[in-house]
């Protein structure tokens, strides 16, 4: 048996066989390393096995009863309002609902409807515009178009520049701030 | 313990469950303690463990020990606080009260806990991590059984063994170091 098992043998603190408990014995009794790890690990056992028992301070029953009366109050709060979030959620689920059913105008149907002839208008109003244009950029002559497109281009190039002023300024105010 | 006092709490009785609080404090206090090393923390966690037994009655199986299944909770939480400590996480409630009494003016609660004996057992296993501490403690100061240890932490019976043989490595190391520091100073 070499160094290694005794040594776990040690640190394993499990009773041995007759045999292995005298071999353990001779090991120790020639090995100076193994014999300082049993004597060692014995008093720091020892000191753990040893320690005497701290008591619960005095009143620990009192303010146990004196918190879990508080804590008691606080989780009855605390189940309130997750009731009275879960009640109101549902009151406006099931109104909903009964709008849905009850009122035939708002009927789901009626809602999908709505909206498709709403996006089916905007798609108009797009078309409409695009045409338009293009009608005006065909028919018109260069002078007019040349005007059009100084009047829009100002009006962008003035509406980005704006845009940028304010944000240097955001800009500037949060540096401000940080600083 | 008389199992009719645990039936009682279970069923709701709020003086039986005080009664349960009365008799097993030291054990979860004194567990706390070993495990935090300071009287307030240790009253903390033993609040909050039987709070959580409060909470959790319902769910403990009568087949079981009680005291062990109180033993569980205890060493859980202090397992837990001290992670968060390390980790530099604190709850809001758990910063400490600014004290304002004077550390120097003796104070006799103090003066028990802080004796050598006890500070000497707290360096010592100081040096385990949290579950390795609480394996220790439960096996030579509460003579629990590995199988108990394996149930108290929720780990594997050989998880526990191997953290039990870790542990009692350090433990030797940690005596020899402290041998060889009187040597040193010497020097
Ligand atoms: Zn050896």
């Amino acid at each position: 048996m070499d160094h290694q098992t005794y040594k776990s043998w040690i640190l394993n603190d499990e009773l041995l066989s007759g045999e292995d408990e005298t071999q353990l014995e001779e090991h120790l009794a020639e090995c100076r390393e193994c014999a300082e790890l049993k004597a060692n690990l014995y008093t720091a056992l020892q000191m753990v096995r040893s320690a005497p028992q701290i008591a619960a301070p005095p009143d620990f029953t009192q303010r146990f009863t004196a918190s879990l009366a508080a804590r008691k109050r606080e989780e009855e709060k605390r189940q309130a309002r997750a009731l009275t979030l879960a009640l109101s959620s549902s009151a406006l689920v099931i109104a909903f609902g009964a709008i849905l059913i009850f009122l035939p105008e708002i009927s789901l149907i009626s809602l999908a409807t709505g909206c498709v002839s709403t996006l089916l208008r905007i798609f108009e109003i797009v078309q409409a515009t695009a045409s338009f244009v293009s009608g005006f950029v065909k028919n018109a002559n260069p002078s007019s178009l040349v005007t059009v497109f100084v009047v829009v281009g100002g009006w962008i190039v003035l509406a980005s520049l704006t845009l940028a002023l304010s944000v240097w300024k955001l800009a500037i105010k949060k540096v401000g701030i940080n600083s | 313990m008389d199992p009719q006092w645990i039936e009682k709490a279970r069923h709701g009785d709020d003086e039986a469950f005080t009664m349960l609080v009365t008799t097993y404090q030291t054990p979860v206090y004194n567990l706390c303690f070993r495990m935090l090393g300071e009287a307030t923390a240790a009253e903390d966690a033993a609040q909050e463990t039987f709070w959580r037994a409060y909470q959790n009655l319902k769910r403990y199986d009568p087949q079981r020990s009680f005291a062990t299944w109180l033993l569980s909770i205890a060493a859980h939480y202090c397992i837990d606080q001290q992670r968060k400590q390390k980790m530099g996480l604190f709850e809001l409630d758990e910063f400490p009260d600014f004290d304002l009494a004077d550390p120097d003016i003796p104070n006799p609660e103090n003066e028990v806990i802080t004796n050598s004996e006890d500070e000497a057992l707290h360096r010592l296993i100081n040096q385990l991590n949290p579950p390795d501490r609480a394996a220790v403690i439960l096996k030579y100061w509460y003579g629990c059984t590995e199988e108990e240890i394996s149930q108290i932490l929720s780990l594997t019976v050989s998880a526990v063994k191997s953290r039990l043989h870790r542990a009692r490595r350090q433990l030797a190391e940690t005596i020899m170091a402290d041998q060889l520091l009187p040597v040193k100073e010497g020097q």
